[in-house]
């Protein structure tokens, strides 16, 4: 079936609404006539579904992402309450056997792991592009946003950072962005900015960088499975890549 | 749980517009609104649901509102939040049903989440459900995009669904310049229309 260009954006404004209430009676008339154009709306309209159904799909991913991040955050108001019941239970415990309450402390410090959030945190903060940056010989688009950060305004530099568009700066302001989100604690934010960094291939310090800082982002989520093993595995492989002193000694911090 | 707080007029807009991190902010306050889900709670109370949480009701409830904003169908004669109620009750009023579209007549006030009809519907909004024809056109539409590129996908509702201009797009996809992102959009629309034709569950619809 071959469609006309004519068709094409009559019909599309025709289905986005952008035509006047006479416009679309005019199309619609002349549909009762034209079967080809009646043919070619079918098919429009069928892609949009498609569309649609694709819109759907991406938003009910992020509602599932947003739904475990806020998960994560009660189980870690849950663990606040659970330790300080421990403590509790340990008071009791030191008014019957003072031996047995060292003896509990000495198994709970050296037996507990390390929290995935702090850890990531700590990383982050570490390697951040924010605290290694000098301002001064910064790019004069990127800087309010920089600065930005460096006050903790994160909200004000996600709006900054989104405003760029000049090509040549929209890649680091989205590495920027994903660091804002990283920082205010908007995980799932964090993942998209650094996923799409890194579906762009290129420059490859950036997408390094948006490497790990997923790899830390899914830490701090809580988030262990094959998407953050994986890509631990192949920062910490990879003698080429930026971060793989990084990789190596995380993965040394989460064997412990 | 932090949720950020924006004005009424700026979650339509938000939701609206072409920034999709601003896109973002928007639906995530709402989900993590902490009123509205409690809200929800009680709701679902009153109805023994057995195949459905209120957080489920709650991210249908928001699909269906992001659908009718970025349509233009939501007229922001209501508080978003009173309407995104509104669709809530009625969607745990037809818990077992897959609800598509949405119609309502008349402005929701918050007064009148309270009030309900014998069926316990809200008056001025209705939920209909997808018939078996629609399920079935959805169903050969879910495979013909599971045979899309990822990369095909993320263009097709970059540029239809999130407003982005073919600049914005070059630069989200790493491509030289608008004209390449053109193309890229063109030739993945072309690549679902043929996928679309050769269904035959699809062609069928179109009388192919």
């Amino acid at each position: 079936m071959k469609h006309s260009d004519k068709n094409f954006d009559r019909i599309e404004d025709y289905l986005f609404g952008r035509m006047s209430e006479a416009e679309k009676k005019a199309v619609e008339d002349e549909m009762a006539e034209n079967k080809e154009l009646a043919a070619d709306l079918a098919l429009h309209k069928l892609e949009h579904r498609a569309m649609e159904l694709l819109a759907q799909q991406e938003l009910k991913a992020n509602l599932d992402s947003w739904k475990e991040e806020r998960s994560g955050a009660g189980q870690q108001e849950a663990k606040v309450v659970s330790l300080a019941a421990r403590r509790r239970f340990l008071q009791y415990a030191a008014a019957a056997c003072a031996l047995l309450l060292a003896g509990f402390f000495v198994w709970f410090w050296l037996g507990k792991g390390p929290d995935d959030a702090a850890l990531a945190s700590r990383y982050f903060d570490e390697t951040s592009i924010t605290n290694r940056s000098n301002t001064s010989g910064l790019p004069a688009t990127l800087l309010p946003a920089l600065q930005a950060l460096q006050n903790k305004e994160y909200d004000r530099a996600v709006d900054l950072l989104g405003n760029i568009t000049d090509s040549n700066f929209v890649t680091s302001a989205r590495l920027l962005q994903g660091e804002a989100y990283f920082l205010k604690k908007d995980y799932s934010e964090a993942v998209t900015s650094f996923q799409s960094v890194i579906r762009q291939g290129e420059p490859i310090l950036d997408v390094h960088e948006a490497e790990w800082r997923l790899a830390l982002t899914y830490l701090a989520l809580g988030y262990k499975g094959p998407e953050f093993t994986d890509l631990l595995n192949r920062i910490s492989n990879d003698r080429e890549h930026s971060h793989y002193p990084n990789a190596v000694a995380l993965k040394e911090a989460l064997a412990k | 749980m932090k949720t950020l707080k924006l004005e009424n007029e700026e979650l339509v807009r938000y939701i609206a517009g072409d920034d999709i991190h601003k896109r973002n902010r928007a639906l995530k306050t709402l989900y993590n609104d902490p009123v509205v889900l409690n809200k929800i709670k009680a709701m679902v109370g009153d109805y023994n649901l057995t195949r459905k949480t209120p957080d489920d009701i709650l991210q249908e409830g928001i699909i269906l509102l992001d659908s009718i904003i970025r349509k233009g169908n939501f007229k922001g004669e209501s508080k978003v939040t009173t309407f995104l109620l509104a669709i809530c009750r009625n969607l745990i009023r037809d818990a077992n049903k897959k609800v598509e579209r949405i119609e309502w007549r008349e402005t929701i006030q918050d007064h009148d989440l309270k009030k309900m009809d014998e069926d316990g519907h809200l008056p001025g909004i209705e939920l209909r459900e997808l018939d078996d024809e629609e399920k079935k056109r959805d169903n050969a539409l879910f495979s013909v995009l599971k045979e899309m590129s990822e990369n095909c996908r993320e263009a097709l509702i970059g540029y239809y669904f999130k407003n982005m201009t073919m600049d914005q797009l070059a630069a989200a996809r790493g491509l030289a310049n608008k004209d390449q992102a053109k193309k890229a959009v063109y030739r993945c629309r072309n690549r679902m229309r043929e996928a679309i034709i050769n269904n035959p569950v699809l062609s069928n619809i179109l009388n192919l």
